[in-house]
């Protein structure tokens, strides 16, 4: 018996490590149902860009080099060393490479992609955000990002002779600050809330519309960020003009794809051509580290609700019957500790991961998924996937894929002259 | 707690004709009819959309209610739909605008349907399969 044992246990070993780790040789045969859904990732299948009916310049070539202009620009800042593309670098696919955001401080969040992101209907991880230039205007003022204030804003515009113009021709007549206080905000600290309750309403409002507008013109430049096709598409092309020739991912990333779109479930979420359903889940992802769970799209959708620069507030552009997410926005239990979708376009360059960049590599999410653990807060959607080595390796190849440069022209990746 | 009769679903995807065809249909605990028209057609995710709503008698006559309230979730994943759709309109011919549907994931779909109709309460639940 004893001469039996080491053999058998030798057998055991050997196959289980065989299991874990040898590909089973499949052909790469796709059924009509799998071929359309991989077809509705390619970028070929994304729609043109809607218009943005609560920013009226959102597609103005003028606006868009204003918000160029003020993109990069470091004076937009308390320290006059941070401007949105500190943290939103061109060259990291607009990521930072860093778990969590530094601007004049040190964020509590990770920093997001903007590519893409203008197809969007909610922005941050909470969803506190309903439009991108509302969005664009929340960093400007936030203590820990650029930390100035709407009036230094204004002060700079109205100092600025390019600026001046560029603005004007834009939007009109800038306010006249000659009687101003030189800081104010009604989101700021004491003194800049002070200074603000010392102007009258009418101030206030030109002020903050002012401020709007600023966001519109950062929103105008911040559409032209979207993805451009990469060995992925390239495969869903082939498979749909000659699929005796699908050269442009091998075996493995083949393998890694099925497991994508099947076992893995990936798909569930990041479903599209930007690969993200830009909605919010739950998937059991701690904290960052010493802080409590956020309550995520749970608060996120009730902030935005109070957002003085919503799609249904003064300052913007849209009608009521336009503001049609907002209106409809659900904000159930369910939704506690659920955070954005990202999309997986360049998720090679935008690393680390998840809202607190709590995983440092892919492997690290991929496994995540593979065990889903207990949520924090609320519950997990996602469920144990049971994915075998050979397999998380496969679809890890797989989202390596999906990295390629822009569909941006050249210019609005770089700063402009000033 | 409620008892929900699902006695019937169809599905009719890539429905060519959304004026004619219910894209989905059910009938209530207490027989009527539910038609469901999408103004969105062939119904696909991530696109914020209005259905119009149909509630009919055994012999096929369009009712008004008193409250009509559609939700809806994904069993298999714990969690509803993504928007908070609303009645706020009554077309001429009868029929109810639902606004704000969005589907944000492809997969099986519970819709639950409560109304109110002469004083007392009906209910129906469709499943369907978005592909």
């Amino acid at each position: 018996m004893k001469k039996l044992l080491l053999p058998l246990v030798a057998i055991i070993v050997v196959t289980a490590i065989g299991w874990n780790y040898l590909s089973i040789p499949r052909a790469a045969h796709w059924s009509e149902d799998e071929l359309r859904l991989i077809a509705s990732l390619s970028l070929d299948a994304l729609p043109p860009l809607s218009p943005d009916p609560s920013n009226r310049v959102a597609d103005d070539p003028a606006a868009a080099e204003l918000g160029h202009r003020l993109y990069f620009d470091t004076r937009l800042s308390s320290n006059g060393q941070v401007a949105c593309a500190t943290c939103h670098k061109p060259e990291l696919m607009f990521t930072d490479g860093l778990p969590l955001a530094v601007g004049v401080g040190i964020g509590p969040v990770h920093t997001p992609s903007l590519v893409g992101l203008a197809y969007s209907p909610w922005f941050y991880w909470d969803g506190r955000k309903d439009s991108q230039w509302a969005q664009a205007l929340a960093p400007l003022e936030a203590k820990h990002e650029h930390a100035t204030d709407r009036i230094q804003l204004l002060q700079l515009l109205s100092t600025d002779s390019d600026y001046r113009v560029m603005y004007e021709d834009i939007f009109g007549e800038l306010p006249v600050v000659s009687n101003l206080p030189k800081t104010g905000t009604p989101e700021g600290d004491e003194e800049q809330l002070a200074n603000w309750n010392t102007l009258d309403t009418g101030t206030q409002r030109a002020i903050s519309e002012f401020f709007a507008n600023l966001g519109k013109a950062i929103a105008a430049y911040e559409r032209k960020i979207m993805p451009g096709p990469g060995r992925f598409d390239e495969y869903i092309t082939q498979l749909a003009t000659n699929p005796a020739e699908t050269e442009a991912l091998n075996n493995t990333e083949i393998a890694g794809l099925r497991i994508f779109i099947d076992k893995g479930q990936c798909v569930s979420c990041h479903n599209g051509p930007l690969l993200s359903n830009h909605e919010f889940h739950n998937t059991g992802v701690l904290a960052v580290s010493g802080t409590m769970p956020s309550m995520g799209r749970y608060d996120g959708v009730r902030t935005s609700r109070n957002d003085p620069f919503n799609c249904l507030g003064e300052f913007s552009d849209a009608t009521t019957a336009e503001c049609i997410e907002l209106r409809f926005a659900r904000d159930a239990n369910d939704l506690v500790g659920a955070m954005k979708t990202p999309t997986l376009r360049n998720i090679s360059l935008t690393a680390p991961y998840m809202h607190g960049g709590q995983m440092s590599t892919l492997s690290e999410v991929v496994e995540h998924y593979n065990e889903a653990p207990s949520s924090m807060l609320s519950h997990n959607e996602a469920k144990p996937l049971n994915l075998r080595a050979v397999e998380r390796s496969q679809l890890e190849a797989f989202l390596l894929t999906l990295t390629a440069p822009l569909a941006t022209e050249q210019r609005w990746l770089v700063a402009p002259d000033y | 707690m409620k008892l929900f009769f699902s006695l019937s679903l169809l599905f009719a995807i890539s429905c060519a004709h959304a004026a004619e065809t219910p894209y989905l249909s059910g009938t209530t605990e207490k027989g009527l009819t539910i038609e469901i028209y999408s103004e969105l057609s062939p119904l696909r995710i991530n696109q914020i959309h209005s259905w119009h709503v149909r509630i009919l008698d055994g012999g096929g006559k369009t009712l008004t209610v008193e409250q009509l309230q559609i939700n809806g979730g994904m069993p298999e994943h714990d969690h509803g739909l993504p928007t908070q759709p609303q009645i706020t309109a009554t077309l001429d011919n009868g029929d109810y605008l639902l606004e704000g549907v969005r589907f944000h994931m492809q997969g099986l779909w519970l819709l639950e349907i409560d109304l109110q109709h002469d004083g007392s309460e009906d209910s129906a639940s469709i499943e369907f399969v978005l592909q």
